[in-house]
């Protein structure tokens, strides 16, 4: 019975990414609510834009959505390892930000993501890590120690970043939803040509 | 003043017919007044908790300053008599003095907040103004007890919000204002004087200013249209205007039925006193008429005996209806003294001016119109009828019903101003009616078609059969007037029913206090292990898989049409958000209690992939109305990226106040299991030490998971629940009790009417046991099919206002209709056995004089 149940969800991902393996470059965005493009259509949520953008340099590039709304960090290591089935070459790193909403120790948000790195460097995947900011709400001495967690990660282990994945779309009201902090269709645009401009020369 | 002398001396005349007419009479009208005045008390009181959630009428809030334009918006439809108030709410990191932090709620407020409501402290100290005044004099801060246990501090301590050092004054029990959504974080109150010192709130943070209300006397359907048109004025997505009852989607809901409920009642109280009062009137008229042909025949002109029996109604009328506001005015408001043993929560027990104008307008107007179409028959009473058996001409039923619209016309309009509803007026009007007529043709055909009197050998009873077949009218009116008091005293307790099972809150024990989400996969042994260290037993664990919902039936969802947002109205722009959000996934084998499926089925078991099978879902039903979703479509999800195709076999209603972590969407076990998921438990309420140190445990291992201490929430909701259930077992309860008042009339009447009857049988020499037996089971009879035909019509109009008002919730109840149905015939008997043993003591001489 249990390996029926694995069988099935094989074949889907068989039937995904198997006949197209060795024609495509595949790039792996595991984030959160940004990343699923929550309250905007698939098409337009950054991942989906931001294959348009790069197959415009590369038409064998396939970019897999694997944004998870409310996910935290503590879920990158099963995540990738869930994704790694289907190859990616490159994988972007867009988590952190609900840790640090939530107020979790940058501490942990930093081990968690360091376990992620592991695992993709063993497999041989380009990283990217998305830096993640906090609201000043939260206070400065906590913002600092969340912000610096992404540069230690970089810096430690000689990875490529995207500075701050919301680069000119966070705090701008017409590039958000009503909720002030989900980005619109516009603001995913940005998103994506900014991803774009960063990624595009490992293509 | 001649035919005011008249009257008065006639009605003295009659004294014994007239106490009992006007005592009738004040009773079913006593019965309305006081159920209108308990159903405006218990809602006011339970409406008044709600106020407490918000701490005002309404609000207006946004993740950004509210404009000054935004603001006069609202307060310009207050006319001047309004007090507001502002405050901010933001997370924040606090911390100790030995730089220990925690996510905390800081919420910043005026001294006027909240106006509703109360915030009790630490040794039971209560929100004063002096302390209200006192919190931005300094750098004061009210904490939730919870932080003083996560930052390891106390009353007199300080900690750091932002860049100022606060010191906590006060310790917090118990926040009526605490709200009903889940707060991620415990809650600080400080001065929002004193938020500037902090430096938290700057461009780039992210926090909600709000701007309450207070409203002084504005009905809760004001409100709502206030809200609406504010609503619409302000159309800016980023702006939320709310009262106090649509806090809370589900709260709202039930506050929303309770209403609907309160208004049925008062329909249904409307009738009954309608019922009682046509049939006394009615009863009374045809015991007259026999005078009134000895008054024509002796050279009145009809006119003239059209006026004063006119007159005589209305002085009834009139005197019933004072007595009974009077009977009101002192029983209602002594009730509050009465229940406040009874009632979990007291209740200030009033009676609004719109009642007893209603009161008087039935006992007078309505029994007016009632007897019109009697009155008419005037016209056609000729002096023979003094040398018939007869008591009064008929028209028959058809000319009977006919006459009667302009009285359905004038309790149908009463019955739209009572229920504020052209719809709910009309549609109860409409059942009525219907229902009367169903009643009228089984009574019809039961005692007049089937001619059972012929195959009957017993005297007593062959007698009663034939007896109800000659008096075809009497019988259909007193079959009818059973049969509706039935069915209106059953539809309460029976529509309460399906209610309360809605809102029962789950045992104590089974109350979650912890809400914890965020749980990976593998830290789920570890979870366990801590749980259980504490012989604490997890209530539920739950896998949480997020996907998206790309396709229905094959066709895509999203509606990315490309519309840009501000060329959508704010509806539009919601809709679209809704649609293109995630949606969590989970699968479970069985259901849990607090589930149902109402539409198809469950699942067939563990999916077997044969290659053509579909997994099977089922949807929660206002989910599934919502995305228009029905048995047999197909959805596809994407689980990161991945497509996963399931079928809806099944529709599940989900009980909320089991506060059970409950999806939307379910698929068959064996599909999502190796999907990236993540986990969501309840653990059930345990005392304050072990909940604190199972706490502690979770942060320091498993750091990301996050937990909810959701008691204070529960207790809330379940408070207020369980009050709700209160006011609908106790407006249920009396409806009965009025209920029962109109049939106890209704058999008092109609037996006191068939004295003629007796003393025909007793001076042809029937034997008196014989006499009391036929007329027991005369009215038995009636009583019974009634009763039985009147309960089972309950059944259908209770699941069909179930289903146009109540969502479809509609559970099916036994135990009071068959209540119903022996209480009825008990009260007819003995209430016909009483009658008939009187007459037969009185002479036979006596029983004909009247």
């Amino acid at each position: 019975m249990k390996n029926l149940k694995y069988k099935t969800i094989l074949l889907i991902l068989i039937t995904l990414f198997t006949p197209i393996v060795n024609a495509e470059t595949r790039l792996l965005i595991i984030g959160d609510s940004l990343t699923e493009g929550y309250g905007v259509a698939k098409k337009d949520s950054y991942p989906s834009l931001l294959e348009t953008e790069l197959k415009k340099k590369r038409s064998d590039i396939r970019v897999i959505n694997a944004g998870s709304s409310g996910s935290t960090s503590a879920g990158a290591f099963s995540r990738l390892r869930w994704h790694l089935k289907s190859k990616p070459k490159i994988l972007i790193l867009a988590l952190g930000a609900n840790d640090g909403l939530r107020g979790i120790s940058p501490t942990s948000t930093k081990e968690n993501l360091q376990k992620a790195i592991t695992l993709a460097k063993k497999n041989k995947i380009i990283i990217y890590l998305a830096g993640m900011k906090m609201p000043y709400n939260y206070g400065k001495d906590y913002q600092k120690r969340f912000e610096n967690i992404f540069s230690e990660l970089i810096s430690f282990n000689k990875i490529k970043s995207i500075p701050f994945l919301l680069k000119d779309v966070g705090g701008r009201k017409h590039l958000n939803l009503a909720d002030g902090i989900h980005p619109n269709e516009k603001g995913h645009s940005i998103i994506a040509k900014n991803v774009a401009s960063i990624i595009e020369k490992d293509l | 003043m001649n035919y005011l002398k008249y009257i008065l001396r006639e009605l003295k005349g009659n004294r014994k017919f007239t106490i009992l007419f006007i005592l009738n009479l004040s009773l079913g009208l006593t019965g309305f007044i006081a159920l209108d005045g308990f159903k405006v008390s218990l809602d006011k009181t339970i409406r008044s908790k709600s106020k407490g959630i918000l701490g005002a009428d309404i609000g207006l809030s946004a993740r950004r300053q509210i404009s000054k334009i935004e603001k006069k918006y609202l307060e310009d439809e207050f006319s001047g008599k309004f007090e507001s108030s502002h405050m901010v709410e933001m997370y924040s990191m606090v911390a100790n003095q030995s730089k220990k932090s925690r996510l905390i709620q800081v919420k910043a407020i005026e001294s006027n907040y909240p106006f509703y409501g109360n915030i009790e402290f630490a040794k039971g100290e209560m929100l004063s103004q002096k302390i209200r005044d006192n919190l931005s004099k300094d750098n004061i801060a009210w904490v939730y007890e919870d932080v003083l246990h996560q930052l390891k501090v106390k009353i007199g301590d300080k900690v750091k919000i932002g860049d100022t050092l606060f010191t906590i004054r006060k310790s917090i029990l118990a926040d009526s204002a605490s709200g009903i959504s889940t707060n991620m974080a415990p809650r600080i109150y400080i001065s929002l004087k004193r938020l500037k010192s902090t430096g938290l709130l700057r461009p780039g943070s992210v926090a909600w200013h709000s701007h309450v209300y207070k409203i002084p006397e504005t009905p809760p359907k004001k409100l709502e249209e206030i809200r609406d048109r504010i609503f619409k004025n302000i159309d800016k997505p980023d702006v939320r205007v709310y009262t106090h009852e649509n806090v809370s989607q589900q709260m709202a809901r039930m506050l929303s039925r309770l209403n609907d409920f309160l208004g049925l009642t008062s329909l249904v109280a409307l009738f009954l006193s309608a019922l009682g009062t046509g049939f006394l009137f009615r009863s009374f008229f045809r015991s007259k008429s026999k005078q009134i042909a000895v008054l024509i025949s002796l050279g009145l002109q009809k006119r003239s005996a059209f006026t004063l029996y006119l007159s005589q109604v209305v002085i009834l009328g009139l005197l019933s209806s004072m007595i009974a506001i009077l009977l009101s005015l002192i029983i209602v408001p002594g009730l509050g003294a009465v229940t406040q043993e009874l009632l979990p929560f007291p209740v200030d027990f009033t009676i609004r001016a719109s009642t007893i104008i209603m009161g008087l307008s039935i006992g007078t107007v309505g029994s007016l119109l009632i007897c019109l179409p009697i009155l008419m028959e005037l016209k056609r009473i000729q002096p023979s009828v003094l040398l018939t058996d007869k008591q009064a001409t008929s028209k028959g039923l058809i000319g009977n019903i006919i006459s009667s619209i302009p009285a359905m016309g004038f309790f149908w309009a009463l019955a739209i101003w009572l229920s504020n509803s052209f719809l709910i007026g009309s549609l109860f009007t409409g059942i009525f009616i219907i229902s009367g007529v169903l009643l009228a043709l089984t009574a019809w055909l039961i005692f007049s078609q089937f001619n059972f009197h012929r195959s009957v050998n017993k005297l007593s009873l062959k007698w009663a059969l034939r007896d109800l077949d000659r008096n075809k009218i009497t019988t259909i009116a007193c079959f009818i007037s059973i049969g509706l008091g039935t069915l209106l005293l059953n539809l309460i307790p029976q529509i309460q029913k399906s209610l309360s099972e809605e809102l029962s809150s789950p045992e104590k024990s089974k109350v979650p206090s912890l809400f914890i989400f965020d749980i990976q996969e593998e830290q789920v042994p570890s979870f366990k292990s801590i749980v259980s260290k504490k012989d604490i037993k997890i209530s539920q664990l739950s896998p949480n898989v997020r996907a998206r919902l790309v396709a229905v039936n094959d066709i895509a969802f999203d509606k990315g049409d490309g519309a840009s947002a501000s060329s959508l109205s704010r509806e539009e722009e919601r809709e679209k958000r809704f649609r293109n959000r995630g949606f969590n996934l989970s699968y479970r084998s069985e259901l849990i209690n607090s589930e149902k499926v109402i539409k198809g089925r469950g699942f067939s078991g563990h999916f077997v992939d044969d290659g053509k099978s579909i997994p099977e879902i089922t949807l929660e039903t206002r989910f599934a109305k919502r995305l228009d979703l029905h048995i047999g479509d197909t959805m596809t999800f994407e689980i990161e990226s991945v497509p996963i195709k399931g079928k809806v076999v099944g529709l599940r209603t989900i009980r909320w106040t089991s506060f059970q972590p409950n999806f939307f969407v379910q698929f068959q076990p064996g599909v999502l299991e190796i999907a990236p998921k993540t986990f969501v438990a309840t653990l059930p309420s345990m005392d304050k030490k072990t909940k604190q140190e199972i706490q502690d445990s979770i942060v320091d291992t498993l750091p990301n998971i996050s937990l909810i201490n959701v008691s204070r929430i529960v207790e809330r909701i379940s408070n207020i629940m369980d009050q709700m259930a209160w006011a609908l077992r106790l407006m249920s309860a009396l409806c009965l009790i009025a209920g029962f008042v109109v049939i106890y009339s209704i058999a008092n009447h109609q037996a006191a009417s068939r004295k003629w009857d007796i003393g025909l049988l007793k001076s042809l020499g029937a034997s008196f046991p014989t006499i009391r037996a036929q007329f027991i089971w005369q009215f038995g009879l009636i009583s019974f099919f009634a009763t039985l035909l009147g309960a089972t019509i309950s059944l259908l109009v209770s699941f069909l206002i179930s289903s146009l008002l109540f969502e479809g919730v509609w559970a099916f109840d036994i135990v009071t209709p068959l209540l119903t149905l022996i209480g009825s015939v008990v009260v007819t008997v003995f209430i016909t056995d009483m009658a008939i043993r009187n007459s037969l003591k009185v002479r036979t001489r006596e029983l004909f004089s009247t």
